[in-house]
């Protein structure tokens, strides 16, 4: 248990700073994973257990006070996206890449959606119509399709670092 | 009434939690200070920051070595070494020389305007796609606030929009939020210069007003942000249609944002931290 917190633990910090320092040489302004995002929904579609939801409102609000002004809008969609991942995908998630893939695209968008809504309530003509089409939609299908390459990752670290040497 | 709390303990927490997260999202844009959280996660992230701004210079360098050597291979290894070492020095010279250049350039501006300046180096970027912003290495520590101006000797480079004891948040003009007051330098006709995301666009100019391309706009001092009389960027479109009661000019920034590495934060000695630069309120 303590390894499994401390593997987590500190992988969210390497995300973090991934994703506010050498993450941001890859693709095009328009076109960045956002790679907390990318990092929880495969986590938590690897790992449905309750301890992700705030582990990722925990992350977003380490994002919120990395990025703008507003303090918790990282955190409010992450946990949100993450309740509604957690409870739908139990319906129709059959654990093989390609529903990993379109469950991670189809769960950005809605987290996306929901960051844009709430920036777009905050700060006025943000115009969020045309970044969800230009900036959120491609980076939703960039995380779909990154996501089996996620939890193979996640699998290979844990299977190395949780389970017991034989 | 226990047992269904306790069987719903999870969710009850989960909206909890929710309902929290939106009244602090909303409480933040009442009374828009620097948030604890903020300043918290800056200070910490400061230094990964700094080891990864120090990585990358020393990686490009790494590289930029590399390919000067490429060439050399086909020489004999003394002079390869030789060449190598020369060259290596000659690179060293260079970037010394464009960077004392760029510095004398920047120091004779900042000697030019009584205001205090703040030397800052950019160490970071905005961590989502939809803001523009930089973060520098200078923060309360050094004088900075909020809502201060950041320019180079080229134009406007943005303003201050978080503070943390180390480091500070800088918002550019062609951030979608930025709205800076400005002048046309040849007609002194005014606008407010709106940030695209991808560039400038000054608007609301009265419709009979005369833009040609090619004019430079400058900041006009309202607002009480930014200094008057620093170039915004210069006029390359003119739009306008007939019903329209503005017209709106599309601007060239004097800034290129991909090359900035230093910029100067204003510290004027008149100013106090302020509120943002247009609010709903009377």
């Amino acid at each position: 248990m303590m390894r499994m917190f401390l593997l987590y633990f500190g992988l969210g910090i390497v995300v973090l700073w991934w994703h506010v320092t050498l993450g941001r040489a890859f693709l095009t302004p328009d076109l960045r994973p956002n790679w907390v995002l990318l990092y929880l929904l495969p986590l938590l579609l690897h790992r449905p257990e309750s301890w992700v939801l705030f582990y990722g409102a925990a992350l977003g609000l380490a994002l919120d006070g990395l990025s703008h002004l507003h303090t918790g809008v990282y955190a409010f969609s992450f946990l949100a996206t993450l309740v509604l991942a957690r409870t739908t995908t139990n319906w129709f998630y059959s654990g093989n890449s390609l529903f990993l893939g379109i469950a991670t695209a189809f769960f950005s968008l809605i987290s996306g959606l929901i960051s844009l809504l709430l920036l777009n309530s905050l700060e006025s003509e943000l115009g969020w119509g045309a970044i969800f089409w230009s900036i959120t939609l491609p980076t939703s299908v960039l995380h779909g399709l990154l996501a089996p390459v996620v939890v193979w990752g996640l699998a290979r670290l844990e299977h190395s670092l949780l389970e017991p040497a034989s | 009434m226990l047992e269904f709390l306790r069987k719903q303990r999870l969710s009850l927490v989960v909206l909890i939690t929710l309902l929290g997260l939106l009244l602090v999202v909303f409480r933040d844009q009442k009374s828009p200070k620097d948030s604890i959280l903020q300043q918290t996660v800056q200070t910490l992230v400061y230094p990964a920051q700094a080891l990864a701004h120090w990585i990358v210079t020393e990686v490009e360098g790494g590289i930029d070595d590399y390919i000067n050597l490429v060439d050399t291979k086909a020489e004999n290894r003394r002079l390869q070494q030789r060449i190598a070492s020369l060259q290596e020095q000659l690179n060293q010279f260079r970037e010394e020389s464009i960077q004392y250049r760029r510095l004398k350039h920047q120091l004779a501006f900042a000697k030019q305007n009584p205001d205090r300046k703040v030397f800052a180096e950019i160490i970071g970027e905005s961590a989502d796609s939809i803001h523009q912003t930089r973060t520098v290495n200078r923060g309360q520590n050094d004088g900075v606030h909020r809502n201060l101006a950041v320019i180079l000797q080229e134009g406007v480079v943005g303003h201050v929009q978080a503070v943390s004891p180390f480091q500070s948040v800088v918002q550019l003009v062609t951030d979608r939020r930025s709205r800076v007051p400005a002048l046309i330098q040849r007609n002194r006709v005014r606008g407010l210069a709106f940030g695209t995301h991808y560039g400038l666009e000054l608007r609301q100019i009265n419709r009979r007003a005369k833009i040609k391309e090619g004019d430079r706009v400058i900041t006009s001092g309202l607002g009480r942000i930014y200094p008057k009389g620093v170039l915004l960027g210069t006029v390359v479109e003119v739009k306008h249609k007939s019903y329209e009661l503005f017209k709106t000019a599309v601007l060239e920034p004097a800034i290129n944002f991909d090359q900035i590495e230093e910029v100067f934060v204003i510290i004027r000695s008149h100013t106090q931290p302020q509120g943002p630069l247009f609010s709903d309120k009377p």
